[in-house]
């Protein structure tokens, strides 16, 4: 079974996909609108590489939104006294610690993952809006920008950004012992167990990057928008969710990676491209965004029963 | 075989296939009205498959089924349940937060004549009815998880009644019963013999069979040897002698070594509450250690309490003389590895290529920086593919289409990965053909001889015998006997795990 | 051990109960507007939504599902509804449309659930978020008001001096109370969760009543959806989107177990009243609501920590 059998078939429907959008509206193969689409996409990506390390542990992280949400907000009161490496350290320190206790409550108390992250989905959310009291905070200093709007190497830095993230995670994943007990305890945590994989461990350690990661997103959006408000989070579990899973990666476990995650969030961005193009409201957008995780799952769930009895 | 008008159930000619391997050859068997007929056998003699067989829980390869006279054919509980076979099962099935006459009647619950609600009044008269006829006190009102074991029993023998079933399949009902239990439940069998009810009664203890048995039916290697009526039996010996004579092993025999090394594993007094109790092994390098006994004596959860995946509340478990801490990560760090008996869900990742679960185990000894190295990955995988002779394509394909064989071989290299000292194998060749057992066997005594040691738990008396320099026998949670190989033959072994003459 | 009865009783009562009696009297020290008629209307109407939810939802968790749906399905139906009753339609016909829309939606997350057996957080979550699509496009991103008076009656009227929306909650949990304790459906719910093994074997369906508690928490949520919406004079599309969360909490706040296949409604109402108490309470003392749901997101942890910790 090739591993990347998934992925080039993904990049047969992205390639699909653009031939049919430019088309429909050939205005999408312009320089400006491909910039703007891969832009989409990195950002997508991301949000959703914390969510894809735990879907691969055999698990989810429903709470990344607020987590990201929370971290940015705070890293943005603390940009306004101007100590900008303060503020990063704290945000990025925020979201690891919401991560670390989602992990603590999946392993040792043995909370559904589901359950225990929805919880903290609430909280943090919570404790953002406290924390900003509401308000929009905006106004960033300039050497902070560099992270949403700047270009480096006339790229712009989000896209550098989410490269060097997808390398270095897929470093992690597929190069490190660390990497392979994730896979390892998310196709069959008994046989983990069994192995001699430190499963509580690496549970933790999953769900403490994932919050890492969420806050790295954080920064990223925080210095595009250059705002914080505590409404951020919400509209990205539907599309960080659906990059997943429509990049193939199995909701329940061991199987997929950050390549595919990667596939995903460009399909997901070239149909919300196409959607734009086409004029659709964003909330048909939302519509079909819903759909398309919904389907996903269930082909993927069909392909999994069509495996089982072979 | 007779047939008669007072046959009830008649099998003829059942055989039953799983790939590799046929658990039931060519079985007849019959059964009475009111009679209670015993099925005995080894495990893995084919005694649950010609149950689920009957239960309706997957169909038979070859041959018919004979109800009442007339052929059928059962192809779920369901239709197993509607036609009158009612199977007791050593899990029980009961449903914990609702009421015990609910569970008694789940699937069939009274209702009132022209509404959709449930009629309590006759649901808890009907319940009581079934509770008193298998004389259980207990209120059917009452939930069902505050029970005890013996009184679930009862339930489920109530229900059994309830439906007035005509079979009843009892699968070890005495296992976890106390004498005084014991004949109360004899008295309703007997009770339920007069109505005409049949009934199954698969058993490894001998002395209850005589009792209440009408018939016994000896299960081997998925045949029938014989079906005699009780009063035939001559002694213990005769019936041992029938569920056991056969062949011993002459495909493959070991090198067995003169000097054995240090002591590798050693337990002193492991107990776990009503599992183990007051466990004393050891194994040294360069032997193999057999642990013989029947399906419960609590071999496997002695094992899975030695490499720590389960507790134990007293004793010590040493390694190489050093008291270890028993957890999984510990143990596999200090050189144990375990070869769990249902591979294909405790034993490898299916979803994951054979080269991953090969690696699963020892990346962190062969990696200590945690720095994967492809190349190193492939060379080690490579490596123990072509000394282990591990037959697959690739070794990027998942371990679902190897054959049993293959897979268990995967699985002892992964442990040769981790540079294991101990070895536990859980039935090392279960479903596995006997060409590929001879292989394994050649692997276990490549082990041993290059100073492994290795603790075998294994059903198969011939395999016990041929392989072991020691055997311990087990039942019910202790170690009842230990043996030289020299000193033991399989009609000994049999006799000491089902405990005949010692009650 | 023998216990007194007494003691036993207390034991048997989930842990919302004393948090609801804890709760009415620290309220009532701390706010003069607490005890008065209009703020235990307000109350009244805002419980008996969260009730009806919650009703719904405990027969899924029953069933070790969950449902993360109805409020963004809520917002759907309060929306349609909200249009026809522009359209000129009557209130019955609005109230079927609103029921049958919330069944529709509740059987379309069963079918991928029970049938499909995809997990049901997601598939909710991707409902919910269509259903909040949905309701946005036919809003056209904003409220829809002005609606007959005679529309208001769900919410502010009443019948021999009960509020109608704890008229409808008492239909409601007759309903569901004759469901669950009194008709073999109720039994295979509880069986499912307990030991759906046992029920498979039993020759039971297990895949069509599962279908079926999901299509039955939608129809709730359609009619909560018109106490909402008579209540706020208004549809707006995203209002509600959440509210499963307080239901969720009230569920597990009220003893049934995820995983147990224990649990019974008069628990959950209990929790669903300390629930719509705490954010009346917090309300009045002004606390914002981004910190109140916070507070309720404490409460669950900790409720399913506990539970947790006794089922062990």
């Amino acid at each position: 079974m090739n591993r990347y059998a998934p992925i080039i078939m993904r990049l047969g429907i992205v390639l699909g996909i653009g031939v049919f959008l430019t088309i429909v509206r050939p205005e999408f193969l312009t320089m400006n609108n491909l910039i703007n689409v891969a832009r989409q996409s990195s950002l997508l990506f991301l949000v959703s590489v914390g969510l894809t390390i735990t879907i691969l542990g055999a698990g989810i992280d429903l709470s990344f939104g607020s987590v990201l949400t929370l971290s940015a907000c705070i890293l943005g009161t603390l940009l306004k006294t101007d100590s900008f490496f303060l503020a990063i350290l704290a945000g990025l320190a925020v979201g690891a610690c919401c991560g670390f206790v989602n992990g603590a409550l999946v392993a040792f108390i043995g909370l559904p993952p589901f359950m225990a992250t929805y919880g903290m989905l609430w909280i943090a959310q919570g404790l953002a809006i406290m924390f900003t009291k509401s308000e929009i905070i905006y106004g960033f200093p300039d050497n902070f920008r560099i992270f949403g709007v700047g270009y480096l190497i006339g790229i712009p830095v989000p896209i550098i950004i989410a490269i060097i993230l997808f390398g270095v995670l897929y470093f992690m994943l597929i190069h490190t012992v660390l990497g392979r007990h994730i896979y390892s305890v998310g196709a069959n945590l008994q046989v983990a167990r069994l192995s001699g994989i430190p499963v509580k461990r690496t549970q933790i350690i999953t769900y403490t990057l994932s919050g890492f990661l969420s806050a790295c997103a954080g920064i990223v959006y925080v210095s595009r928008m250059n705002a914080v408000e505590p409404a951020i989070g919400d509209s990205l579990l539907l599309p960080a969710l659906g990059a997943v899973a429509i990049g193939g990666v199995s909701l329940f476990g061991g199987e997929g990676g950050i390549g595919n995650t990667f596939m995903g969030a460009i399909i997901m961005s070239f149909v919300i491209n196409g959607m734009n193009l086409i004029g659709m409201t964003s909330n048909w957008q939302s519509f079909t965004i819903g759909a398309m995780v919904v389907f996903s799952v269930l082909i993927d769930q069909l392909r999994a029963e069509k495996f089982q009895t072979l | 075989m007779q047939h008669t008008s007072d046959t009830i159930l008649e099998f003829r000619g059942i055989s039953k296939d799983f790939p590799g391997i046929r658990a039931l050859n060519n079985i007849d068997f019959d059964l009475k009205k009111g009679e209670v007929h015993a099925l005995i056998g080894e495990n893995g003699a084919g005694k649950s498959t010609l149950i689920k067989i009957l239960a309706g829980v997957f169909p038979p390869t070859e041959g018919q089924i004979y109800y009442k006279g007339e052929k059928v054919t059962i192809s779920s509980p369901k239709e197993g349940i509607d036609l009158g076979i009612s199977v007791i099962y050593q899990e029980i099935t009961l449903v914990p937060y609702i009421s015990i006459a609910k569970n008694i009647f789940l699937g069939r619950e009274p209702h009132r004549k022209y509404l959709p609600f449930i009629d309590y009044k006759r649901l808890y008269r009907d319940a009581e009815k079934a509770l008193q006829k298998v004389g259980s006190s207990v209120d059917p009102k009452a939930k069902a998880i505050n029970l005890g074991v013996a009184e679930k029993q009862l339930v489920e023998m109530a229900r059994a009644f309830s439906v007035s079933a005509p079979i009843i399949v009892m699968d070890e009902p005495t296992a976890t019963l106390t004498q005084r239990e014991i004949r109360n439940l004899f008295q309703l069998i007997k009770g339920f013999k007069k109505e005409g009810i049949s009934i199954i009664y698969i058993s490894h203890r001998l002395e209850e069979i005589f009792e209440i048995a009408d018939r016994i039916t000896v299960l081997r290697d998925g045949k029938i040897v014989e079906t005699l009526n009780v009063d035939e039996v001559k002694d213990l010996n005769h019936i041992i002698r029938l569920m056991v004579g056969r062949n011993i092993l002459t495909f493959f025999s070991r090198n067995f070594l003169q000097e054995k090394g240090a002591i590798v594993l050693e337990t002193k007094n492991l107990t776990r509450e009503g599992i183990i109790n007051d466990v004393n092994l050891y194994v040294r390098s360069g032997e193999i250690v057999g642990l013989a006994g029947l399906v419960g004596a609590g071999r496997t959860e002695l094992v899975r309490c030695i490499f720590g995946v389960d507790s134990h509340k007293d004793g010590e478990v040493l390694f190489f003389g050093n008291k270890i801490p028993t957890n999984p990560v510990k143990s596999v760090i200090a050189g144990i590895g375990f070869l769990p008996e249902d591979r294909k869900t405790d034993g490898l990742a299916m979803i994951l290529p054979i080269r991953e679960n090969i690696l699963m185990a020892g990346l962190r000894k062969i990696f200590p920086f945690g720095i994967l190295n492809g190349r190193k990955e492939s060379k080690i995988v490579n490596q123990y593919v072509k000394t282990l002779r591990i037959a697959t394509p690739s070794v990027m394909r998942i371990p679902k289409y190897l054959s049993g064989g293959n897979q268990q071989k995967v699985i002892v290299a992964k442990w040769l990965c981790t540079q294991a000292k101990l070895f536990i194998f859980d039935e090392p060749t279960r479903g596995i053909d006997v060409g590929a057992k001879a292989e394994i066997y050649q692997l276990m005594n490549e082990l041993v001889n290059q100073g492994a040691a290795i603790l075998m738990i294994s059903s198969e008396l011939p395999e016990v015998l041929n392989m072991s320099d020691r055997i311990y026998v087990m039942r019910e949670g202790r170690i009842v006997k230990e043996l030289a190989r020299e000193e033991a033959n399989q009609e000994m072994l049999l006799k000491y795990a089902m405990g005949s003459g010692e009650r | 051990m023998n216990q007194l009865p007494f003691v036993k009783t207390i034991k048997s009562f989930p842990s919302a109960a004393f948090a609801l009696v804890f709760l009415l009297i620290i309220l009532s020290f701390l706010s003069d507007f607490f005890w008065t008629a209009e703020n235990f209307i307000n109350l009244g109407t805002q419980a008996s939504v969260l009730a009806m939810i919650s009703l719904g939802m405990t027969l899924i968790i029953l069933t070790e599902g969950i449902d993360l749906s109805p409020g963004a399905l809520m917002g759907l139906c309060g929306v349609v509804i909200a249009v026809y009753l522009h359209k000129g339609m009557e209130i019955f016909g609005v109230a079927l449309l609103s029921i049958g829309i919330g069944m529709a939606v509740g059987i379309v997350n069963g079918l991928f659930i029970g049938k499909f057996k995809l997990p049901p957080f997601v598939v909710t979550l991707g409902t919910g978020g269509m259903c909040e699509g949905l309701a946005l496009v036919i809003a056209e991103d904003s409220s829809i008001s002005g609606f007959s008076e005679s529309f208001k009656f769900i919410a502010y009227g009443s019948i021999f001096n009960i509020p109608c929306p704890v008229i409808i909650l008492v239909f409601l949990v007759l309903f569901t109370y004759l469901l669950l304790d009194h008709t073999r459906f109720g039994t295979y719910i509880y069986s499912i969760g307990g030991n759906e093994e046992a029920v498979k074997l039993s020759g039971v369906n297990v895949v069509i009543y599962k279908i079926l508690v999901y299509g039955i928490a939608g129809g709730f949520a359609g009619i909560g959806a018109l106490v909402m919406t008579s209540r706020m004079t208004a549809a707006h599309p995203t209002a509600t989107i959440g509210y499963e969360f307080e239901a969720i909490v009230a569920v597990v706040l009220g003893g049934t177990s995820f995983i147990l296949g224990k649990g019974n409604i008069f628990g959950s109402l209990i929790g669903a009243a300390t629930i719509a108490l705490l954010r009346n309470g917090m309300n009045l003392l002004g606390v914002p609501t981004a910190m109140q749901l916070a507070c309720v997101g404490v409460f669950l942890m900790l409720a399913i920590i506990y539970d947790s910790i006794k089922s062990d």
